[in-house]
Parts: C-alpha cells; sequence; structure tokens
C-alpha cells in the first residue's frame, strides 16, 4: 500500500465511522467515487473495527501469560460454571469461547461453550435454540456432537448460558484445512469428511433440523477421522428477523447484530441465507458444498474481502473450476459441487442424501481405480509393463466410455433382477418391472425381452423363474452375446430407501455407469426409480433431444401407489409365462388399488382380449384409452391400438397406429406381431408372414407371432411350415393356449389323432380347459357328428360360463346356433343363440346370433339384431365388410332375392379371405338360387381350394355339397358325384338324421 | 520479589544503548513474571475476574518497566524501550526461542511444559509482530501507539504522553491501527471466523 493510498483509506475510515453503520455502505458507494478497490479496502477495515475478542484487546503480557495456561482470554481457569470447572481454552468464534472443562460430578472432559450475553438477552431465542440443540443431539448420531447440558450460570451482575458438550479431541476443520499442504485436503480425505457431514445432516434434516451454519468452525475431525459438526440450532440465535428489502446495504446491516457485530462469516452462506430468505434444508447443501469445494481447492469458491463482496459472489459468481485450483481433484466432483452449489435451491440436491449417495459413488469409483493401480504394483517386474499398459488402456477406455455414448442403437440390453435389501416384499419384482417400462419408452434402447431371458435360463439347465443375478446376467449376455446389462438394488436408509442402478459391459464386467437415487418413502419409490432411469439413459449416451421426447416418470405413466404396481408387475410375469386367466386378477388388484392405472388397464384389454372376451377387453381398453395421455410414448401407441382393436374394431386405424409404432420403435418386437395379428384379421397373409417373421427375428422367444405365422401360412395353405412353425412353440416352450388350439386344427385336418388327443391332454386342468371341450366340439361338427358336437359344447359352455369367462361361452352357444342353423335345426339354434345373448350380449355373441335369425327366417328378429349390431360397432371392420353383408344376404335368400344376396356380398369380397367361408358360402348358394352353375361353382370351389382359411369351419364339407349340387347345374354329372361322394367321406358317420345328410343321399341317389 | 525496577530500568538503559545480552538478562526476569501471573489466573475464581486481571496486569507491568521511573531523563523514552523490549522478549519467547538458547545472566531458563504457549497464540503473535513492522513503515506513530499499548502496557492516557499527543488521537490511531492489523492477520493465517 502507497502512502498517499494510506492517507486516503485513513482518511476516509474516521470519516465513516462518523456515519451511522447502516448509512456506512451507501456514505462509501459515494465517497470512494467509483474506486472499488478503496471501498472494499476500508468496508473491510470497518469489519474489524466493530469486532472485539482478538489478540489485540488485552495487553501482550497477559496475553502470553494466559496463553501459558492454556490461555483463558476471558474466562478463568477453574472457574466453574455449574459443576463443570473450566480447564483451558479450546477456541473461540464468532459464537462464543469454547473450553475444556471436567464434570466434577460424572468426573469427565467436556467441551463447554459460552454463548456470548449479547446473543442470548431474548429468552424466546435462547428457548428454541435449546431445543433444536437437544433434538439434534438427541438423534444421537455418531457424527452430531452430543449435548450434555445447556445451562445458565448466573452472577450478581449476568447470566451467563452455556452449552455442554462431549470432548472431541481433535482439531476443527479450519485447523485441519489450515494444516494441509497448500490449504488442500487430498481428495478421498476431502470426500470422506463431506460425507460424514453429510451423514449428520441427513439425520438431522430428516428431524426437521436445519443447521444453517455449516462451516469449518462448526466441524471437528478427531484423530481417527471421525467427524463431528458442532452447533446445531445454534444459528437460532442469530437469525437476523425477516425483511424484504434486498440491497446490498440492508445485507450489511442484516449480517451485523444490534450491537453492530459481524456474526459468522458469509463465506458459507447459501444465496437465499444472503439475501435473508426463509432457508429450508438446501441451505446446508450449499454451505457443505462451499466447505468440501475449500477442501479440495484449498480456497473458498466464494471469496472477496469483505462481507459484502462475499455475499455477492455468492449470489453472482460461478466458482472457478476445481480443476484450476486443484489439478488431481476427480472429475465427477467437479460435478457433485456444481449441483451442490447451485445458486436456485430448486436445481441443488433436493436431499442431503442425494449428495451423499454421489459422494459415496465417488469414494466407490476412486476405490477401484486404486485396486487397479494396486494391481499393477502387485504383479512381477516382467509382466508387469505389459500389465500396467493394459490395465492403463482400460482405465482409459473407462474414462473414454465415461464421456461417449456407452451404447448405441444398435446394441441390446439385459435387465438382471433387482436386489431387494429391504425386508419389504413388496419391492419383489416390481422394481424391474418398472424399470422395463421406463426404459421401454424409448426408441434408443432395446431391452432384451424377458421371455427371452427366461427361455435362456431353461437352455442354460436353471429354473425359468430363477433370480437373474449379475452374474447370471452377464453369463447370459456372453451367451446371447449383449452389449450390456443393468442390475438395480434397493436397500433401506434409515426411512428411506436408496436405488442403485448399475450398467455394466458384460465384455469387460466393468461397470459402465450407475446412478443411485433415493426415495423418502415407499410411495416415491417409483418417482425416484424413474429419476434414475432418466440419468441412466443420459449415461448411456442417449441424446437430450430423445430423452426429451420420450420422458414420461413411472409415477404419472404408470401409478404412484407400490401396492398397485407389485400387483400389477406380478401379473405380468404370470402374462410373460404364458398364464392369461391367472394374470387378470393381478390385473383386476392393480386397477382396484389404482383407478387411473393406465398400464393395468391395457393389459387386462389384451388379456380378455386374447382370452376371447372381447367385451370385457373393450371395457378395458376404453378406460386405458382415456387415460393414455398419462403414459409414455410405446405405451400410448400400445393403447390406441388395443382401442382401434377391441374399442372401435377398426382394423385400419388399428394398423396405422401399428405401422407408426413400428416406425418410432423398429427394434420392438410387438408391434409387427400386432401386425401379423391384425393383416391376419383382415386375410392379408402375406403381409402378415412379413411382420410375424420381424417380430420373431427381434424376439424369437415370444410365442405369439408363431402363431400369427402358422395361422397365416394355413391359410395359404402351406400346411407343412405352418405346423413347423408351431412345433417351434414347443421347442421353445413357450405354449399358450391358442397355439394348442392351433396344433389341434392341423392335426385334426391332418387326421393326426394323437397329436389332437396331445392337445386335449395339455388343456386338463388349466384354468380354461374349456377350450378342449369346444375344439371337439369343433371336429364334431365337422364331421357332421352334431349331438356329439353339442355334447362337447354344452361341457364347454357349462365350464366356461362358471367363471369370469361368459363371453367365451357366449361365443359357443351362439356359434352352436350357427352350425344349428346351418344344419337345419333351426329350433335348436334358436335356442342357443338366445342363451347366448343372454351369458353375454357383444362382440361375440350379436354377430353370430344375428346371422342364426337371418339364416332361419326370423326376419323381424334379425332386423332388430342388426340395427344393434350397426348402432354398436359402427367402426368395426370385420362387423361392416363381414357380418353384416353376410347377414343381409342371408335375409335376401330367405325372401328369394337372390340377386340382392349377391349385391350385398360384394361388400364383403375384400376381406372374405378372413370372413370362414360365409361370403363364399352364401354367394354359392344365391348363384345355385339363380340356377347360375358355373359361378356357383366357382364359389364353393374357393372355399375347398381355401381350408386353410378357416381348418375346422363346418361350411367345408358343406361346400362339397354345393359344389356336387352346382356342378349338376352345370351338367357335369361326373363331377357333381364326385363331390356328393366328398361330402359323403367327411360325413361318413354323421347323424343320419342331419338334413343336410338327408338331403344329400336323396340328391345322390337321384343320380 | 527479589527483582527490583532499579534492576529491570538498568537493563533497558543498557540495552537501549546498544548492549544486546542486557535484554537476555531481562528475559528470565519477564518469564518469572508471567508464571506468576498464569499461575494467578489459574487460581483465580470468580466473580471479581475483572477487577484482579486488571491489577495483575498493572502489577507486574509495574513490578517489570516501573511508573515512576525517575531515573530516566525522557520518560518517553524509557517507556518506548521497556515496550519494545517487551515486544522483544514476548516475541522471542512465542517463537520458542526461549528454551535453553540463551541463558542470561548463567540462569538457564526453564519453563514447565504446561508453561509453554500454545501454538495458534505463538503463530498469532509472530503474524502480529510482523504485521506491526509493516505499519511502521506506513505510519510510525500508529505503531508505537501499539507497540506502547500492546507491548507495553500502557494505558491510553500514557501512551498520549509518551507521544505528546491527545488520549482522543491515541484512542482514534489505536482503532485503525487495530483493525489494519487484525485484517493482515487474517489474511496471514486464511482464519475468518468473525
Amino acid at each position: 500500500m502507497t502512502a498517499k493510498r494510506y492517507q486516503q483509506v485513513e482518511q476516509l475510515y474516521y470519516a465513516a465511522l462518523k456515519v451511522e453503520p447502516d448509512q456506512r455502505a451507501a456514505f462509501l458507494a459515494e465517497a470512494c467515487g467509483g474506486d472499488e478497490a478503496l471501498r472494499r479496502d476500508i468496508e473491510s477495515l470497518l469489519g474489524y473495527q466493530a469486532q472485539s475478542g482478538y489478540i489485540l484487546d488485552q495487553p501482550a503480557l497477559e496475553v502470553v501469560a494466559r496463553a501459558m495456561t492454556g490461555d483463558p482470554a476471558t474466562v478463568e481457569i477453574g472457574r466453574n460454571f455449574g459443576h463443570y470447572r473450566i480447564l483451558s481454552l479450546l477456541g473461540k468464534g464468532g459464537m462464543g469461547e469454547v473450553y475444556l472443562g471436567k464434570d466434577m460430578l460424572l468426573k469427565r472432559k467436556v467441551a463447554l461453550k459460552l454463548l456470548p450475553a449479547v446473543f442470548t438477552t431474548d429468552t424466546g431465542r435462547v428457548r428454541r435454540f435449546a431445543q433444536e440443540a437437544r433434538a439434534a443431539s438427541a438423534l444421537n448420531h455418531p457424527n452430531i456432537i452430543t449435548i450434555h447440558e445447556i445451562g445458565e450460570a448466573s452472577t450478581e451482575n449476568e447470566a451467563t448460558h452455556y452449552i455442554v458438550t462431549e470432548y472431541v479431541e481433535g482439531e476443527t476443520l479450519r485447523q485441519r484445512m489450515a494444516t494441509a499442504s497448500l490449504g488442500r485436503i487430498e481428495a478421498s480425505e476431502a470426500i470422506d469428511i463431506a460425507s460424514q457431514i453429510a451423514t449428520a445432516l441427513s439425520a438431522a434434516h430428516e428431524a426437521g433440523i436445519v443447521h444453517r451454519d455449516i462451516k469449518p468452525e462448526n466441524v471437528m475431525v478427531r484423530r481417527d477421522g471421525l467427524v463431528k459438526v458442532l452447533d446445531f440450532g445454534l444459528a437460532k440465535l442469530t437469525e437476523p428477523a425477516p425483511t424484504v428489502i434486498d440491497t446490498q446495504a440492508s445485507t450489511l446491516a442484516r449480517n451485523t447484530n444490534e450491537a453492530g457485530m459481524v456474526v459468522g462469516t458469509p463465506r458459507y452462506m447459501s444465496p437465499e441465507q444472503a439475501r435473508a430468505e426463509k432457508v429450508d434444508a438446501r441451505t446446508d447443501i450449499f454451505s457443505l458444498g462451499v466447505m468440501l469445494y475449500e477442501m479440495v481447492a484449498g480456497r473458498a469458491p466464494f471469496a472477496g474481502s469483505t462481507s459484502n463482496e462475499v455475499i455477492a459472489a455468492i449470489l453472482r459468481d460461478t466458482p472457478p473450476p476445481l480443476a484450476g485450483c486443484a489439478p488431481n481433484a476427480p472429475p465427477e466432483l467437479e460435478r457433485i459441487l456444481s449441483r451442490a452449489l447451485r445458486k436456485n435451491r430448486d436445481e441443488r440436491y433436493q436431499t442431503v442424501n442425494e449428495l451423499l449417495l454421489d459422494l459415496k459413488n465417488l469414494t466407490e469409483k476412486r476405490a477401484f481405480e486404486a485396486r487397479l493401480v494396486g494391481e499393477i504394483k502387485r504383479r512381477k517386474v516382467g509382466v508387469s509393463l505389459i500389465l500396467a499398459a493394459l490395465i492403463i488402456a482400460a482405465v482409459a477406455a473407462y474414462s473414454y466410455f465415461n464421456r461417449h455414448p456407452i451404447l448405441t442403437e444398435k446394441d441390446t440390453i439385459l435387465l438382471a433382477d433387482f436386489e431387494n435389501k429391504t425386508n419389504d416384499p413388496i419391492f419383489d419384482g416390481m422394481l424391474k418391472q418398472g424399470l422395463a417400462i421406463q426404459l421401454q419408452q424409448t426408441p434408443f434402447l432395446n431391452l432384451f425381452p424377458e421371455a427371452r431371458l427366461r427361455h435362456e435360463l431353461t437352455l442354460m439347465r436353471r429354473q425359468p423363474n430363477e433370480r437373474v443375478t449379475p452374474e447370471l446376467a452377464q453369463e447370459i449376455c456372453e451367451r446371447q452375446n449383449l452389449k450390456a446389462f443393468i442390475a438395480g438394488s434397493i436397500a433401506p436408509l434409515g426411512s428411506n430407501y436408496v436405488i442403485t442402478l448399475e450398467a455394466m459391459s458384460s465384455q469387460s464386467g466393468e461397470l459402465l455407469s450407475n446412478e443411485q437415487v433415493q426415495a423418502e418413502s415407499k410411495e416415491q419409490v417409483l418417482v425416484a426409480l424413474s429419476r434414475a432411469a432418466t440419468r441412466l439413459r443420459e449415461r448411456l449416451g442417449e441424446s437430450l433431444s430423445s430423452i426429451h421426447s420420450y420422458d414420461r416418470s413411472l409415477q404419472e405413466g404408470t401409478t404412484a401407489s407400490p401396492e398397485a404396481f407389485k400387483a400389477f408387475s406380478q401379473a405380468i410375469e404370470l402374462a410373460v409365462s404364458g398364464r392369461a386367466l391367472e394374470a387378470i386378477p393381478f390385473y383386476q388388484r392393480a386397477v382396484e388399488l389404482d383407478g387411473d392405472f393406465a398400464h393395468a388397464y391395457s393389459q387386462l384389454a389384451i388379456m380378455y382380449g386374447l382370452s376371447g372376451q372381447p367385451g370385457r377387453a373393450a371395457e378395458y381398453a376404453k378406460k386405458a384409452y382415456d387415460l393414455k395421455d398419462r403414459t409414455g410414448e410405446l405405451e400410448k401407441l400400445r393403447i390406441t391400438h388395443y382401442y382401434h382393436w377391441f374399442v372401435t374394431g377398426d382394423l385400419n386405424k388399428r394398423i396405422e397406429t401399428l405401422l407408426l409404432q413400428r416406425k418410432t420403435y423398429p427394434r420392438e418386437y410387438t408391434g409387427p406381431n400386432d401386425l401379423a395379428s391384425a393383416y391376419n384379421q383382415l386375410g392379408q397373409f402375406d403381409q402378415a408372414v412379413a411382420e410375424a417373421r420381424e417380430s420373431i427375428r427381434l424376439n424369437p422367444n415370444f410365442s405369439a407371432p408363431y402363431r400369427h405365422l402358422a395361422w397365416a401360412l394355413l391359410a395359404l395353405n402351406r400346411f407343412t411350415e405352418a405346423k413347423d412353425t408351431l412345433a417351434q412353440i414347443f421347442q421353445r416352450e413357450l405354449g399358450s393356449t391358442p397355439a394348442h388350439t392351433q396344433f389341434y386344427q392341423i392335426s385334426f385336418m391332418e387326421g393326426d389323432t394323437s397329436g389332437m388327443q396331445q392337445q386335449i391332454d395339455w388343456s386338463r386342468g388349466k384354468p380354461d380347459e374349456y377350450v378342449a371341450f369346444y375344439w371337439q366340439a369343433v371336429a364334431a361338427a365337422y364331421a357332421g357328428h352334431w349331438r356329439k358336437s353339442q355334447d362337447f359344447l354344452r361341457d364347454a359352455i357349462d365350464l366356461a360360463s362358471g367363471g369370469d369367462t361368459k363371453e367365451v361361452a357366449a361365443q359357443y352357444a351362439t356359434e352352436q346356433a350357427l352350425w344349428g342353423a346351418v344344419f337345419g335345426n333351426c329350433r335348436r339354434a334358436g335356442v342357443d343363440s338366445a342363451q347366448g345373448l343372454n351369458l353375454a350380449r357383444g362382440r361375440a355373441s350379436l354377430p353370430r346370433a344375428t346371422l342364426v335369425r337371418a339364416l332361419c327366417d326370423e326376419t323381424n328378429q334379425a332386423k332388430l339384431l342388426l340395427d344393434e349390431l350397426i348402432n354398436r360397432y359402427p367402426e368395426d371392420t370385420l362387423i361392416k365388410s363381414i357380418w353384416l353383408p353376410a347377414i343381409r344376404a342371408a335375409m335376401e335368400l330367405h325372401r328369394g332375392n337372390a340377386a340382392q344376396a349377391l349385391d350385398q356380398l360384394q361388400a364383403a369380397s375384400r376381406y372374405e379371405a378372413a370372413a370362414e367361408f360365409w361370403p363364399q358360402y352364401l354367394r354359392g348358394q344365391a348363384y345355385i338360387m339363380l340356377k347360375r352353375g358355373a359361378e356357383a361353382t366357382t364359389e364353393f370351389q374357393k372355399i375347398l381350394d381355401h381350408r386353410g382359411y378357416a381348418p375346422l369351419s363346418p361350411l367345408y364339407p358343406l361346400a362339397h355339397l354345393g359344389l356336387a349340387r352346382a356342378a349338376a347345374l352345370t351338367g357335369d354329372s361326373t363331377k357333381s358325384r364326385k363331390a356328393y361322394e366328398d361330402f359323403f367321406a367327411v360325413w361318413k358317420d354323421a347323424d343320419p338324421d342331419l338334413p343336410p345328410m338327408i338331403e344329400a343321399k336323396r340328391e345322390y341317389e337321384k343320380k | 520479589m527479589k527483582t527490583s525496577s532499579q534492576q529491570i530500568s538498568n537493563l533497558l538503559q543498557r540495552w537501549s544503548e546498544g548492549d544486546s545480552e542486557a535484554l537476555d538478562e531481562l528475559m528470565p526476569l519477564v518469564y518469572g513474571e508471567l508464571r506468576r501471573m498464569a499461575r494467578r489466573y489459574m487460581r483465580q475464581q470468580p466473580p471479581d475476574h475483572t477487577l484482579q486481571t486488571t491489577a495483575l496486569i498493572h502489577e507486574a507491568y509495574l513490578r517489570l518497566v516501573g511508573r515512576e521511573e525517575k531515573r530516566w531523563e525522557n520518560r518517553a523514552h524509557f517507556f518506548g524501550v521497556a515496550a519494545q523490549a517487551m515486544r522483544h522478549i514476548l516475541i522471542d519467547y512465542a517463537r520458542g526461542r526461549n528454551r535453553g538458547k540463551r541463558g542470561g545472566g548463567g540462569q538457564r531458563v526453564q519453563l514447565d511444559e504446561a508453561m509453554t504457549i500454545c501454538p495458534e497464540r505463538s503463530a498469532e503473535l509472530v503474524a502480529l509482530d510482523e504485521a506491526l513492522t509493516e505499519l511502521a513503515k506506513l505510519d510510525d506513530r500508529r505503531s508505537k501507539v501499539v507497540e506502547l499499548r500492546f507491548f507495553g502496557g500502557l494505558t491510553e492516557e500514557e501512551v498520549a504522553e509518551v507521544l505528546k499527543v491527545s488520549p482522543r488521537t491515541v484512542s482514534s490511531d489505536w482503532s485503525l491501527a487495530r483493525s489494519w492489523l487484525l485484517r493482515e492477520l487474517s489474511k496471514s493465517s486464511k482464519q475468518y471466523d468473525g
């Protein structure tokens, strides 16, 4: 400082002292005329002017003499406070002096803090302080100092408040930093100290106690490394009264108390504290961040020579990069600090536990790296160079992967089972499902399908439901050449939960990325899981725009209720193993617990749909559709698909949705599978084959596309391929009811009675064993064994109508009625169709019942049902394009209007491959009525040429009869006789009194 | 109490005339006084500690340098020398140079282990001494005020008398010098615990 400058300082210093303290800042701002350095200089001097208790305030002789005794600066050694005797001075701060004392009763050393009287005049404040300090101590936390007593020693003139705590032998963090080389504490130690402080704060925050004055002077570090946080609650004594003015001058004023003494340093204040706003637990997170920065960098992140400067820096400046001050500091620490030191507390770590977890992860990572280095050192010299080079390369690759996308869109990853370290079984299975849903919403990640995983386990001669540990996951990844797997765990942390996700490289077993999040309660677990999943996606290399597009949290998209989610995940496990009917009650439970659980509704829709209950399916598809905007993108597409499948029945919209789904999620296997199913329903078998094959390629262990493929191949008359395709399902142990149904059909076509019997045997004891009775009923009807068929169907209907499968029973009953109508037993058909409609009046029963009425010439009833059908299913492609034309044609035929019947059937021609022979059959009948034999021949021949369209339809044998009649009309008696004989061959053991049989025999005998 | 103020006065006289050994002889006397003070601090009981402390210090200084020194022609000079001597001795002590290094008068200085000065305080004293030297370069008078008041143990009035200025000037000099020194101390020790 130059002499001239010193003079300026001198002059202004005295001038400022004459100004009232709260005016000084303004005065100096003006008097210094923009000379900021000068202003700061004087402000800092004035700051010291206001303080007392320093070395210069006693004569040197006294200072030294006291230093020789242990330095009791103001309180005399030997003085008693209650039953405590003061032994020596330990330290001194803004909040009073701390002495080593002896508890004369308990004969133990204690630390005794005397509070300056200026802070203890307000009894209310003292009470609040004592309350909070005691509460923190009562937490009995190893990192929080234990308070023995808070007392008051009165003399004639004054009352001194004192706090007696356990005596911690060690140094304050301030002292620890001062003795560190360059003022920098080694990163591992700094992280350890910060972690211990965070642990203490976590316990305190949980108890609702915010420290508010976290700084190095309030942290003791014992020689063994144990850290103790001091002075909880003390900030209550100095808390400024809330004010709204927010200028620098007022900020300064607030930082000084009534006596004009600066209380505490602003260096560790959070921005909200500096603005004198109401603070919460997040203020401690900031302060801890400042300390951690200072420990590692050897300098404070927010510096200034005056309080005002420091405060301005806190409010305004971004701390200099850690790398600049501490080149060896781990880069992750930079990220952790930047999150802890966010000015806006909403952007900061929201709980100290989050910070703690990041610190712990960092510690673990560093330990891992240290082990690697140790490994290098341990090896013998010869090998060591090569090995060292390899390990260094591995470490380099590790860092490389940490900076660059770890996965690309071509990679498939496996989810291991979560390790549930809590005692709560609710988390079993739930988190894996949750994570799967969360990760599936992004097209970036492709998950190894659960069903494939289970199958792989059986190939490995393990139980398919075995828990997939990280070790097992790694083995599966190696077998399947998958790049990575994600292992997770949930563990309790006090009343909280910690969820860990670790992405591991399957080749090296290295940790690619890990995420730890914390949930404050069971209810928050899914939310936390979503958060972790999103962060993991980012770390694994997904672009931010993609994350932004596909980021629906589990809580929003599924449910906030852990119980509901648990039920849901149990259901999925059943559904994955092909047990749809058993899964339904669990899904039901899930929606009972959370009425807004869109995923569960959509799953219910598909489960009911697959088990032959389109009405129930529609009910749930509608509910899911109403909630679809809450879900992730993939689920939204699925729900839309189910909506068009089960509610509107609009197959074209369904296909449109599925094409969009396939485009957005090209590696997702359910899209092409559903497309195959939709194309089959439309009779577009070639497309179905392509889509089914794509789905199988994407997930060879998903059974549905095999069935759709087999169905399409069958329809294309490629029977052998169809059978081989079905065989693959059983080889992969993916069998389900629809697969067995198809296998029964093919066995029946081939006359393979043992194959048929195998399927029947399989069904025994299954919840849907009624299907086997239905198969046998259909087979019997095909062969003209009408009575036998009725017996089987009665059993099937009885079994199916008992439980939650009335729609199935209704379909059986109306189908039986339909055959009755075709076989000329309209009385019986009427009874059966009425029974069917009584069981369930919907998509499964209504079209059939209506056709029965039309076929049986009950025109008025048919018209009523027809109107109902039109009103209820105005957009249903199959009803509009197949059922309505067939019903109308049948009605016209009964009126003798064969030409009109043919007109009506025009509408059905587009999808007639999917119409189970009805348009062709009715058209044939119409041509016969019109005596147009050639056209009739063509129609019946279409049926006979495409057995695979509906292999068990009783219309197939009747097509022989139709052909016989058509051929007779054209005068081709040879062909006609042949056709009659074909018919008799199929119906060789048929009930002799069935009208078609009687008529056929009569006609044949006439020839 | 064998040490006479006459003896101390003589030693100070010799030291002010350039005899460095005089300071070595003075040291044990000061240490003896320090020990006595320290012991009394330890025995001291409330409630009259403030009064006793003041009396104790005063007594110690009286014994060491005396207030009524007649032999010195220049009273101001005497107090100045005494304060300087105290500064040297105390800072030396704080620097830990006392032990066995000098045993002026053949008397080896031995302090009880318990009587050693705590390291933080030592560092603080040494830093203060250095800061005071710096201050003297900018502002000799204010550094003298500090030396007389802090090391010499004089009251503001005594300082005013020695320096021939008004007590008010001493008071305001003290204020600025004190703030300046404290700030320097905080810089050197990195301590900012308001």
